[in-house]
């Protein structure tokens, strides 16, 4: 992982509600030497840490236990915090004001992940 | 038709008028004399021979005069009887017959015998109602009192041919009396009008099938002229625009439709049809104010006249808002098992990453890899809705992670074809295999190495699917000495989900060729089969 460099010690905020996609994420991350702020499975949860935690980039599952998402992105967006989201539905399933915010798609390996964050910090 | 001829009554002997002619110079040629004796008078005292003579003079012409007069009269009989025997004949031929009032047909023409198929001698004397069957409006005991006290009497009737078949007439009866002002005979004119008839019944049963069609048909039926008034509506159309006829009668869209956004839009597809004179199928959105909207898919073609000019348009309408709103929730559904399923597989991945944590990296990564495979593969299959994939995009998909489209170490070609869901996957996985395999020993683990991936149907009683891929340019194969997972998936899963063969040959110094061998049944999406998730609009 010679070019992960960019992202090693930047604050990460994990939003996923499946604890075993979550944890997987969460070691991607230390491996290119990023630092876990949190992690939220629930929407109301998500929402308090993703308004207070001090946070550079977050990743953001569309799906959380049946509600979508889509109030904590535009939370981050208010923040100016870049995100991706993480999702089994490709891009079509995001509404039309955040298509252009970078997709991660379920399944994924470690070289897509770092695209998608490449993508959302530039 | 009995042609008559025309000719004039045969000329009166010529003898009479000889006769005639004669006789007047002989009285004429005896008056002379008789004078000329007259004036004589001392020959012959007592006898007087010139009076006789002028008095024979006298009668010779009298009687010249009646030979004369006798001859006119029988040229007068003569003509009159002419022309009855042309007026029987052209009576005859109107089909006219005459009937005493009791119904003996006294007079039958050939026009009567054409119509009805008797001869004269087979239907004069007999009864008419008897012998045509006759069916009357009214009992014949009414019409003869209509005939004795108008005069004459006309209305339709049913009667039988010779042969059985029924004629329906149009007929006229008048009264004709005798000296005494008794009546006597009815005069009978009689007009065939059995197509007419048959005509006229068909369009009746025409109109009644229509009208039936109208009005049990679940969909709209209406008929507009060509500036989209309303000129016919079944029911189910009136209800839709919740107006009786009266009310939309002549009237277009514009006036009749609560929306005028949906009014211009279906008007502008009206004109479009009639414009240029084709049938169109397409979905219009009609619906009354404050209520759902309703979706219909409307077929109009154009309504022409008996010479083939368009003067209007014909449409029917389905509604299919049920269908569309199943249809969308079908699309939800589908995309959210494609959710769970990705999700499910990224779990996957999870618990083995997890699970071999500190292990071999290699493992991990050869697992992770095939999990991607799956899951592109899925991809490729939701996007098509699981109706099935085409062998392309299967075969793109799978190569794509090894390169960026149109890779020169790629060749790939064959006939378009369409794969079901299960042959889609199991071919996805296969492929992915062989490039691994290629990537790490064959083909392309250097940079000359390239690979054919090529399909073709073969055809026969029944048509395989046969797919190789062929490496070339790769480093001098060595056959392992144990088939490792990735060959044994192909030679073994895909064999069993493909229904086919599937071999993997280590060929020196070629390269690996890989071979997959299936029914074209078993693998492709037939043709005549309808998908049974018919997506809207894509």
């Amino acid at each position: 992982m010679n070019d992960t460099h960019i992202f090693a010690g930047i604050r990460v905020l994990i939003i996923e509600d499946e604890a075993l996609v979550s944890m997987m994420l969460e070691e991607f991350l230390e491996q290119i030497g990023c630092k876990m702020v949190g992690t939220a499975s629930r929407l109301d949860d998500a929402i308090i840490k993703a308004r207070s935690l001090p946070v550079d980039m977050a990743l953001l599952d569309v799906n959380l236990a049946g509600e979508a998402s889509f109030p904590v992105a535009e939370i981050l967006t208010a923040r100016d915090i870049p995100f991706i989201f993480v999702t089994g539905y490709g891009a079509l399933g995001l509404p039309a004001e955040m298509r252009h915010i970078p997709v991660l798609p379920k399944p994924f390996h470690m070289a897509q992940l770092i695209d998608a964050m490449r993508m959302a910090a530039y | 038709m009995v042609a008559v001829p025309f000719t004039s009554p045969s000329p009166t002997s010529r003898a009479p008028r000889r006769l005639a002619t004669l006789v007047m110079w002989l009285a004429m040629a005896l008056l002379a004399l008789g004078l000329l004796a007259a004036s004589d008078g001392s020959t012959h005292p007592g006898f007087p021979l010139g009076e006789v003579i002028v008095l024979l003079a006298l009668a010779t012409a009298l009687f010249a005069a009646s030979v004369w007069a006798k001859r006119k009269i029988q040229r007068d009989i003569d003509a009159k009887l002419y022309r009855l025997e042309r007026f029987t004949q052209a009576f005859g031929q109107t089909q006219g017959t005459l009937r005493s009032l009791d119904g003996r047909i006294v007079f039958w023409g050939i026009g009567a015998e054409r119509l009805y198929g008797y001869s004269e001698k087979e239907a004069l004397g007999k009864n008419a109602l008897d012998l045509l069957q006759t069916r009357c409006p009214v009992s014949l005991v009414e019409i003869n009192a209509i005939l004795v006290r108008d005069g004459e009497w006309q209305g339709e009737l049913t009667r039988r041919h010779k042969d059985g078949s029924e004629i329906h007439l149009i007929s006229k009866w008048s009264l004709d009396r005798d000296d005494a002002g008794e009546p006597e005979v009815a005069i009978e004119i009689s007009t065939d009008i059995t197509s007419i008839k048959l005509a006229e019944r068909q369009l009746h049963q025409t109109n009644a099938l229509l009208r039936a069609i109208l009005e049990t048909a679940p969909g709209l039926i209406y008929a507009k002229d060509m500036q989209g008034r309303l000129i016919l509506a079944n029911v189910s159309t009136l209800d839709l625009i919740g107006k009786p006829w009266s009310e939309v009668e002549g009237r277009t869209d514009l006036e009749f439709l609560d929306s005028k956004t949906q009014a211009e839009f279906v008007m502008a597809n009206d004109r479009r049809i009639m414009d240029q004179a084709r049938t169109e199928e397409f979905e219009e959105a009609i619906s009354r104010e404050g209520r759902h909207p309703r979706v219909w898919s409307s077929t109009k073609a154009p309504l022409r006249d008996a010479d083939g000019k368009v003067i209007g348009l014909v449409g029917v309408s389905v509604e299919i808002t049920e269908r569309k709103r199943i249809e969308e929730r079908l699309q939800l559904m589908v995309n959210e098992l494609n959710h769970r399923v990705k999700n499910t597989l990224a779990t996957v991945q999870a618990i083995a990453s997890q699970t071999l944590r500190g292990g071999d990296p290699i493992v991990r990564q050869n697992l992770e890899r095939r999990l991607m495979a799956l899951a592109a593969a899925h991809d490729v299959l939701t996007r098509e809705n699981w109706e099935g994939a085409n062998i392309d995009d299967v075969v793109n998909g799978a190569l794509a992670p090894f390169g960026e489209g149109g890779d020169y170490r790629f060749a790939v070609s064959g006939p378009s074809l369409r794969l079901l869901p299960r042959a889609a996957l199991a071919l996805a996985m296969g492929l992915h295999e062989l490039t691994t395999n290629a990537l790490k020993y064959g083909a392309l683990s250097t940079i000359t190495g390239q690979v054919a991936i090529n399909w073709q149907i073969i055809e026969g009683a029944k048509p395989l699917l046969r797919l190789t891929w062929t490496e070339s340019g790769g480093p001098l194969v060595i056959a392992p000495s144990r088939r490792g997972f990735g060959v044994r998936l192909i030679e073994r899963s895909l064999a069993q989900d493909l229904g086919g063969k599937a071999s993997v040959i280590f060929d020196q110094p070629a390269g690996i060729i890989g071979t997959i061998e299936a029914p074209l049944a078993d693998v492709a999406v037939s043709a005549e089969v309808t998908p049974f998730v018919q997506m809207g609009a894509r």
